[in-house]
Order: C-alpha cells, then sequence, then structure tokens
C-alpha cells in the first residue's frame, strides 16, 4: 500500500536472500527421561529466509520452536546466532488471564517501542487494520484479530527472526489467505528470516520457500518442487497432497485452490 | 474529635503509608496467580513473629526465616499429582497451628495473640512510623523496578523471556517482596488478614478498570478508603483493626460487584 513510503536503508539488494548465515543447529537432540522428541537435527536459517517447519502430530515442531526460542535446552548440541538474534514470536495459543484488564494498546506497548519509527509503527496498524481495535479489552477479541495484534506484537520488535507457531489455527479461510499474503509481502523495513510452523500444506508447498519435514528427527528438507517426489514425504504427507485438499477434519472446507 | 484525632493519627498514617504498597502489590498477586501463596506467607508470619520471641530475635529476622523455609518447602512438595492451591492451602494451616502453639505455650505473649492474628494498629506511635514508612519506600522501589518484567510475565510468560526476562529470578524478587510485605502489615492487620487486605483492593478493582494501570490506581483509591474507614470503625466498635479494616474492603467489594451487575444487567436490557 505504502511501499513506496517505507523508509527501506538498503536500497533494493532483495537478493542476499539465503546467502548469509543467521542460525545454525546443529546435531541437536532433545530428551524427556527416556522419550526422545528430537534427535540429530542440523538446521541453517539464513538472513531473511523463509523457513516452513510442516510435519505431523507429535513430530516435536513445538518443541524445535521451544529450543530456537531459548525457552528449553538442547541435550545435546548446540545452537549458533551468527549475528544477535532479535527473535519475534506469535504463540500457537494466546490466553490472557481474566483478572488482567489489557487493552490492545496495553499488550502492543509491552514491545520495544524504540526499533521502529513512528510511521513504520503506523504501518503495522494499517497493514493489521488495528487502529480501531487499540481501546479494545485482548479478553473480547476474536481469534482473527487476536492473531492480528499478535502478528504486530511481534513485528513492533522489528526481529530479525520471526517465528510463527501454526499462526492459522483456528482462523476462518479468509482470514488465513489474507494472513499469509501479508507475511509473504511484508516491507523492507520489516524483512526478516522467518521460521513457519504449519499445517497447511496448500500455503506451503504453493511457494518457492525451503521446506523442512519433521518427524522427530528431519524426514526431509527442499524446495516444494523437490519435496513432492521424494519418497519420505509421500510416506509422510502423500494421502493429504494428492486428494483435494482439505484443511482440517473438523473446521470448514478450504477454499477451492482456483479461487486464491 | 481531636482528642481522638491525636491517638488515631499515627495508626491512620500508617495504615495509608502501608496501603500505598499493599495495592499495587495486590494487583500483581492477583495478576501472577500468588493469592494463596501470599495466604500462606502471611499465615507464617505468626510462627516467625513466635520463634523472634522465643529465641530473642528482631521480629523481621524471624518471620525472614520462616518465609525463606516456605519457599524452599514448598519447591520441596512440588508435585504435579497435588494441585498446588491446595498444598498452599495446608501449608497456610500448618503454619498457623505452629504458629499459635508456639506463642501460647513456649512464650508469654498470650495476651497479644489477638493483636497478631487481627492487628493492633492503634499500639503504634509516632516513633514508629519512620521505620514503616522507610520499609514502605524500599517496598515501593523494588515493585517499580520488577514491575514492567512482572506485567509481561503475568501477559505470556514465553513472550515475556524472549524479550529476556528471567521467570525464575523475577519470581523471587516477588516473593522476597511480599514476604517483606508481610512483615510490615503483620502490626496493621494481623496474619489472618494479610490476604483480605492484599486482595480485596484489587478484586473490586478489578471489576472497574480497562488497564493494568487503572486497576492499581482504583485500588490504591479503595485500599485508602478501607484504611481510613476501617482505623475509626475500629475506635468505634472497639474491635482489632484488622478485622474493622477487612470488613470495611470486603463490604466495599460486594458492592462494587452488586453495583457492577445491576449496570451489566441493565446495560443487557436496553440493549435487547
Amino acid at each position: 500500500m505504502n511501499a513506496s513510503k517505507s523508509p527501506s536503508n538498503q536500497p533494493s539488494v532483495a537478493s542476499t536472500d539465503g546467502k548469509t548465515p543467521l542460525l545454525s543447529l546443529h546435531n541437536i537432540s532433545y530428551h524427556i527421561g527416556q522419550q526422545r522428541l528430537l534427535s540429530h537435527i542440523d538446521i541453517d536459517i539464513a538472513v531473511n529466509e523463509t523457513v516452513s517447519l510442516i510435519g505431523p502430530n507429535g513430530a516435536g515442531k513445538s518443541t524445535l520452536v521451544k529450543l530456537i526460542l531459548g525457552l528449553i535446552e538442547p541435550t545435546k548440541g548446540s545452537i549458533k546466532a551468527h549475528e544477535p538474534l532479535q527473535l519475534g514470536y506469535v504463540p500457537q495459543r494466546f490466553a490472557i488471564p481474566p483478572i488482567l484488564p489489557l487493552r490492545v494498546s496495553d499488550l502492543l506497548g509491552q514491545a520495544n517501542k524504540k526499533r521502529l519509527t513512528a510511521k513504520q509503527r503506523q504501518f503495522i496498524f494499517d497493514n493489521l487494520s488495528l487502529t480501531h481495535l487499540l481501546s479494545r479489552q485482548m479478553l473480547h477479541l476474536s481469534g482473527g484479530e487476536t492473531q492480528r495484534v499478535l502478528m504486530a506484537r511481534a513485528l513492533l520488535d522489528k526481529p530479525n527472526l520471526l517465528i510463527l507457531d501454526e499462526p492459522m489455527q483456528g482462523l476462518d479461510p479468509d482470514t488465513e489467505v489474507w494472513l499469509y499474503q501479508f507475511i509473504d509481502e511484508l516491507p523492507d523495513f520489516l524483512r526478516c528470516a522467518m521460521l513457519v510452523v504449519s499445517h497447511d500444506l496448500h500455503w506451503v508447498m504453493r511457494g518457492s520457500r525451503r521446506v523442512i519435514c519433521l518427524n522427530k528427527h528431519i524426514c526431509c528438507e527442499g524446495r516444494p518442487s523437490e519435496l513432492a517426489i521424494s519418497t519420505e514425504f509421500q510416506k509422510l504427507f502423500g494421502h493429504h497432497y494428492e486428494q483435494p485438499y482439505v484443511h482440517q477434519p473438523h473446521a470448514c472446507e478450504h477454499h477451492a485452490p482456483s479461487e486464491l | 474529635m481531636t482528642a481522638w484525632l491525636a491517638i488515631i493519627a499515627p495508626a491512620w498514617i500508617a495504615g495509608s503509608i502501608l496501603a500505598l504498597l499493599s495495592a499495587p502489590l495486590g494487583c500483581l498477586v492477583l495478576w501472577r496467580r500468588m493469592a494463596f501463596f501470599a495466604d500462606a506467607l502471611a499465615h507464617g508470619t505468626l510462627l516467625g513473629v513466635a520463634l523472634a520471641v522465643l529465641w530473642q530475635l528482631p521480629m523481621g529476622i524471624g518471620i525472614a526465616l520462616v518465609s525463606a523455609v516456605v519457599v524452599l518447602g514448598l519447591v520441596f512438595i512440588d508435585d504435579e499429582r497435588l494441585p498446588a492451591d491446595a498444598v498452599l492451602a495446608v501449608v497456610a494451616v500448618s503454619l498457623l497451628c505452629l504458629g499459635l502453639l508456639t506463642l501460647t505455650q513456649l512464650t508469654d505473649q498470650q495476651a497479644n495473640v489477638l493483636g497478631f492474628l487481627f492487628g493492633n494498629l492503634l499500639e503504634l506511635d509516632w516513633a514508629d512510623l519512620p521505620l514503616i514508612a522507610s520499609s514502605v519506600l524500599v517496598g515501593l522501589c523494588l515493585l517499580i523496578y520488577i514491575w514492567p518484567a512482572q506485567i509481561k510475565l503475568a501477559t505470556h510468560e514465553a513472550l515475556a523471556r524472549i524479550q529476556g526476562v528471567n521467570p525464575t529470578r523475577q519470581r523471587l524478587f516477588f516473593m522476597g517482596l511480599l514476604a517483606g510485605f508481610c512483615a510490615i502489615a503483620l502490626q496493621a492487620v494481623g496474619s489472618l488478614l494479610i490476604s483480605g487486605l492484599l486482595v480485596l483492593p484489587a478484586l473490586t478493582a478489578r471489576l472497574w478498570s480497562k488497564s493494568p494501570k487503572q486497576m492499581v490506581i482504583v485500588s490504591l483509591l479503595i485500599a485508602q478508603l478501607g484504611v481510613t474507614l476501617g482505623v475509626w470503625g475500629s475506635i468505634w466498635l472497639d474491635i482489632q483493626t484488622g478485622l474493622s479494616i477487612v470488613l470495611i474492603l470486603a463490604i466495599l467489594f460486594f458492592m462494587a460487584l452488586i453495583f457492577s451487575k445491576i449496570i451489566a444487567a441493565k446495560f443487557w436490557s436496553t440493549r435487547h
């Protein structure tokens, strides 16, 4: 919308993607007692690269996210950041304790105030249509509104690594498409590496982003065009991918692909 | 009236100073779900006082000792099969029993037991005020220092940790602050009613606030009102100050609750 106005200090160096490393996970394992949740994970994420993480339930996706966020320590292996990390995180579940009165503006006020200019902050508010929500109580927001607020909360910290953990859970298909479009088209001043945990194979397979399939270990990894033919991928997701895609058995039917 | 004022003034001022700390601290206790913990600490102060009298230590040392044991004990008891609120309730009653037993059987403080249980603010004189004021000031400084981190933790722990908040450190700060507050508040409202003084104004304020800051301001006003009316009430009814302060706060809470329900009902009836 106002991409021309957006104050960017790096004139069209968009092609540096995928070259400079940002974060490296080296041979990570995570156990609880005898139970192995993750083993031998090697992942490199480059500056400004978008990586999608997919995998069945119980594959350890959320555990991996917690490891990268530094909320838990790996049993084995090391995580190395090649430049100071500024993390942004949109959690899968977000529940405010009802005893805490919190307006949207109070939650957004918890973000670091110095990292973006007033104009840039306004850009986020405008594009996520938050301005009319600011004085609303967090408790009274719908699922989609909460997701938009959380997205803004993460972006206001101007992260260089943004982690979205199942960001589309419980959203209606329209909001979902809209939110995916938003993160696909972030302006230059918000450009960052992204790790998107997703069930939505449709979005994952559509783009040319790198995809990592996880099932306690890394099953396969690569661009969607390479993945769909890999046998391991077929084993995990084949039945999903070949049928007309239905989002989740209990959710409403997904848009037909032609509408997108 | 003026004759009464001379007797009441130190108690009133001390109570008002205390309410400056109790109101914001009470909000945090609710937001961090620590009401049961505060109650256990408050009941522990009685044992702290009893041990201090028994071993001829300053009361602050006795209370600090018991608080430290309570915190360590809770870490030890922590068992996922047992609900934390029930465990804390058990700890609270055990401490109360131990405290009363020690105080009545092993010391010569039998005459003061009611005061320790329900508070005796009127015994204070002007000479006690500087200590109370400076303790509250220290408490307020610590509270302001930990405030932003505590609100972030109350909102969402993972998001707070990503921003560099250390939950364990914050929890210890907060527990220490609570223990310190209990030590000061013991004189005013007594071991049994400390959690009432903490929680009631904040609970009342929740009904009428839209942001954390509003809730703190409203609970400050309510706590001041409760202390003022409570100190006068304790003279009028000749009862322990803690009893009358907490009673007033409870009345204010139920009035606010009924009032807010009526308003909510009217709001809905006009909309439909």
